[in-house]
């Protein structure tokens, strides 16, 4: 199999939301590839669109919310003219995402093993009487001790950190060709992190599975991640292979960005050392969305149109005087 | 208080439906207030030549079966079915809130027995309970005002608990108390008039089951008597004409009740948009 | 929670209702003995010799001391002695037993009929937004709460009885050209089934539409408002934005997943509801002639018969808190966190 062809491809994508006090201009031009066996992370503030996106890939987009220009296309299929039973069909199955707060993303009303087994019937993999015996093997590959007993618990019963496993352990049961996880970490103690993330890498690897790591955690991304797509207010402004990005970044909010969190310290949340914050998306904005904080903004950076450069193999960048 | 005008005239241009029901809420109070002035015919004189004639000019709700006028008893009858829910909502308010103040404010014992009362009427279906305070207290109209007050009591003893708990703590609450002031003190002059608005909505809301609860108690035969005008008490009357078609005489004081229950409805609904905190701009 | 814990809360929730009916019975030995003026004389009734008011003053116990009269009215409850009907002669708890199945049937009915509305309308309000079934959602929520149950009733009776004729004349369970079924329930729907007859179920059920649609219109309105609100509070949690990401059905997303958590708020609901169905019953049971205990109350209320109505609160007192039970238990049996911080 061309290992070129990507599994997810994003396309100039853009999305608007409806609300009471305007249109928000949410996503402008977002565009990246995740390839086989690759971890591509996404990181950027609160609020840069991260989540998005990866709504928008899975097409469980806010009603709210419309997508006016671009095209997704997963393992093949055109996301955005797919109808909805397509998606259900795909969802869970070639394509799985896993959200923070394990908790309450789980039913707290019903034991999780019914739940893993809930996904293992509707895509097939399993029948009313393998149900039980398979989300048991699931919870087993996500290496949860005592599956047997585990399997009827609730989510209340259990921590945050088996929540998470048991979210993983859904997701992955009809063995995805891609994986989403959005901040799946957010909120669980370090070390339950740590060992949260080395399984997702674990799993990932195993698989030959492609990853989408959504974070704010500038250094996790650094530590798992093979390329790193950097969000600001709706854009991405640049993206490249980890170790280049960290090396040398060549536009000036991410140069700022590694500044505010050296390796292994703080989130992108925490920084306050870049001055202003995020623009109002509902607003008329110049074609590039950092320009009222960028240090380097001169006249050019406000002609249209900004598109993104290949300044070396791999290493994209947005902006009119990369650094 | 530019502030509280400014957020009332949102209010109100925002939901029309609330400035209709102000409307209608002060056409109510007018009604009852100047009733006997505006009424066309006496409501209790009887005429055996006009009786059960049904709407016409001269008499627009028609005649009922002892030829009085429907349309002057519906209008006169406002007056004492609002008197009843106000004065039942009123001491059920007064009593209730004071009992329930106390319990949020002072919690323990006192707590525990407002809260056993409360509990203990709550234990019963509501109107049942009205039912048998009546026939053990007497059938006449106050004692129908007494059993609403009374049923309506735990409502808002609960809204005063929760009010006087939540801002026991606050800090101009705890400022008063420095200030050297008792606890009593306290309660009655910087809690209570703080938790009023609350209440406001409560009581406007309460009205409209405070009027059914009077009407369905008379449309049983408890409370008012004949010839009294009492929207209850005439539908109970014109019940027993809709079999052979006379529809006029229940319908008008049933769309009667139906309007100012739905009028304070609507009050009280408005009344939640201007005060809930939450929905300020 | 294991089934030996569900059994202890259980138990636990039944004793929780026992303050209740110590209050209950508190009430209503307060109304009935310690009336201003002298009880014997309500009791005797308004046909009443000084001799009959002596009488009765004795044979109540009317003139012994309260903590004496309180354990003798208990012992009376406890064997089931409610005292005797001055209107009928008959003992309270024997009339109401028997009038007991016709408003049961009535109520029943009224349940079911309010339910099956209510629960469609309010889950197909949350998932349709701002849609005309929303509207009518809406509609049907405001009005219903300020519709006065009998008004509603008696309108029934006109436009489907004297306007159009569909409906039977309101005048009790069964016309009067049937006999009633053999007593096996009290419920002449389930005893003409029994008995094989299917024009007395007919006729028997065509009696009960108008009164049960009635009462089932008034707790309609509370009813599918919670049901709307619950859904659209629960549809916009974590936990659906997984199961859609997982691609479960719609069908599955719906009813297993959002129905079911939405189930709590509306069985609380259900207790309220409960309250005023009990009451809304006794004015149905006006309109409609209908022969249940709620006539019977009223009846005995019109010839100051005392005992009986007092027998009467009693009772749907009691059988309020049996309801309450029974929800609470459902509810326990639904939400498997109850109890966490007994």
């Amino acid at each position: 199999m061309d290992k070129r062809i990507p599994v997810l491809r994003v396309e100039d994508l853009d999305v608007e939301f409806r609300t009471r006090s305007g249109i928000v201009r949410a996503l402008q031009n977002v565009s990246f590839e995740v390839h086989r066996g690759e971890m591509v992370g996404i990181v950027g503030e609160s609020g840069s669109g991260k989540s998005v996106s990866a709504m928008t890939a899975m097409g469980i987009l806010d009603p709210a919310g419309q997508v006016t220009k671009g095209a997704i296309t997963l393992g093949g299929l055109d996301v955005l003219n797919a109808s909805e039973s397509t998606l259900q069909e795909m969802r869970g199955r070639e394509v799985s995402m896993i959200f923070q707060s394990p908790r309450t993303a789980l039913n707290p009303i019903r034991t999780v093993g019914k739940q893993i087994a809930d996904v293992l019937r509707r895509h097939g993999s399993a029948t009313r009487q393998t149900a039980r015996e398979m989300a048991i093997k699931a919870l087993m590959s996500v290496r949860i001790p005592d599956p047997e007993r585990r399997h009827d618990a609730y989510p209340f019963e259990l921590s945050g950190g088996m929540c998470q496993r048991i979210m993983i352990a859904m997701a992955l049961s009809c063995r995805p060709e891609l994986l989403i996880a959005d901040e799946p970490t957010t909120g669980l103690d370090v070390t339950t992190q740590a060992a949260i993330m080395d399984l997702i890498k674990e799993l990932a690897v195993e698989r030959n599975m492609a990853t989408v790591l959504i974070t704010h955690d500038l250094a996790m991304a650094a530590d798992y991640c093979d390329r790193i797509v950097v969000m600001h207010a709706g854009h991405v402004i640049e993206s490249a292979p980890t170790a280049e990005l960290f090396a040398a970044p060549k536009h000036p909010y991410t140069a700022k960005l590694m500044k505010a969190t050296p390796r292994g310290e703080g989130s992108l949340d925490d920084i306050d050392s870049i001055a202003g914050s995020l623009p109002d998306l509902r607003t008329e904005l110049p074609p590039c969305r950092f320009s009222a904080r960028c240090e380097r903004h001169e006249d050019i950076c406000d002609t249209p149109p900004l598109a993104a450069q290949e300044l070396s193999p791999g290493h994209f960048v947005t902006c009119r005087r990369p650094l | 208080m530019n502030e509280f005008f400014k957020h009332l005239k949102y209010v109100l241009t925002e939901n029309p439906v609330t400035l209709i029901a102000g409307g209608l809420f002060m056409t109510l109070v007018v009604i009852a207030v100047f009733g006997p002035v505006l009424v066309p015919y006496d409501p209790l004189a009887s005429n055996a030549a006009l009786t059960l004639k049904p709407p016409s000019w001269e008499h627009w709700f028609g005649t009922d079966q002892l030829g009085r006028d429907v349309f002057s008893r519906v209008l006169i009858a406002t007056r004492l079915d609002l008197a009843i829910a106000v004065s039942a909502v009123a001491i059920s308010f007064i009593v209730g809130s004071v009992l329930g103040s106390l319990a949020g404010f002072f919690g323990g014992w006192t707590d525990r027995i407002v809260g056993r009362l409360t509990d203990t009427i709550m234990a019963f279906p509501l109107f049942v309970l009205a039912m048998g305070i009546v026939a053990a207290m007497g059938n006449t109209v106050e004692n129908i005002v007494y059993a609403t007050a009374i049923i309506n009591l735990p409502f808002y003893a609960r809204v005063a608990r929760t009010e006087v708990n939540v801002r026991r703590n606050a800090d101009f609450v705890l400022a008063a108390r420095l200030a050297g002031n008792s606890s009593l003190r306290l309660l009655a002059t910087q809690i209570y008039p703080n938790m009023l608005p609350p209440m406001m909505v409560q009581i406007s809301l309460n009205m409209g089951w405070a009027i059914l609860n009077a009407a369905g108690l008379s449309f049983i035969g408890l409370g008012v008597r004949p010839p009294t005008a009492e929207w209850g008490i005439m539908v109970a009357e014109g019940a027993g004409y809709i079999v052979s078609g006379e529809w006029w005489l229940a319908l008008f004081p049933g769309a009667a009740l139906m309007l100012a229950v739905f009028c304070f409805n609507l009050l009280g609904d408005g009344l939640r948009d201007l005060i809930d905190p939450r929905r300020r701009t | 929670m294991n089934g030996n814990g569900k059994l202890r809360m259980i138990i636990g929730r039944l004793g929780q209702s026992i303050p209740s009916v110590i209050g209950i019975i508190i009430v209503t030995f307060v109304l009935t003995r310690a009336l201003p003026g002298d009880p014997a004389v309500y009791f005797a009734g308004p046909a009443a010799t000084p001799e009959s008011i002596q009488q009765i003053r004795e044979s109540l116990g009317l003139d012994k001391s309260w903590p004496e009269q309180f354990l003798l009215y208990v012992r009376d409850l406890a064997t089931g002695d409610l005292g005797v009907s001055i209107s009928t002669g008959f003992p309270v708890a024997e009339e109401l037993l028997r009038r007991l199945p016709a408003s049961l049937e009535l109520t029943l009915l009224a349940l079911i009929f309010s339910i099956s509305v209510a629960l469609p309308l309010g889950i197909a309000a949350a998932t349709r937004p701002n849609s005309w079934v929303d509207q009518l959602c809406r509609l049907i929520v405001t009005a219903g709460v300020s519709l006065p149950v009998f008004f509603t009733g008696l309108f029934m009776v006109y436009i489907f009885y004297y306007l159009l004729g569909f409906a039977p004349s309101p005048l009790g369970r069964l016309d009067i050209i049937y006999l009633s079924p053999p007593q096996v329930t009290g419920f002449y729907t389930i005893d003409a089934l029994i008995d094989g007859d299917l024009e007395v179920f007919g006729a028997a059920l065509a009696q009960l539409i108008m009164p049960a649609v009635t009462l089932g219109t008034f707790t309609l309105a509370p009813l599918a408002r919670m049901t709307r609100g619950a859904m659209l509070q629960v549809l916009s949690s974590d936990f659906i934005r997984t199961a859609r990401a997982s691609g479960l059905r719609r069908s599955t997303v719906l009813y297993t997943y959002a129905f079911r958590n939405a189930l709590l708020p509306i069985l609380t609901t259900l207790g309220m509801v409960f309250s005023f169905m009990l009451g809304s019953n006794v004015l149905v049971e006006k309109v409609f002639a209908w022969p249940g205990i709620g006539s019977f109350a009223i009846e005995a209320l019109i010839v100051s018969d005392y005992v009986a109505v007092q027998g009467f609160v009693l009772a749907m007192a009691l059988l309020y808190v049996a309801l309450n039970l029974t929800i609470d238990i459902l509810y326990t049996l639904v939400d498997p966190r109850v109890g966490l911080d007994d």
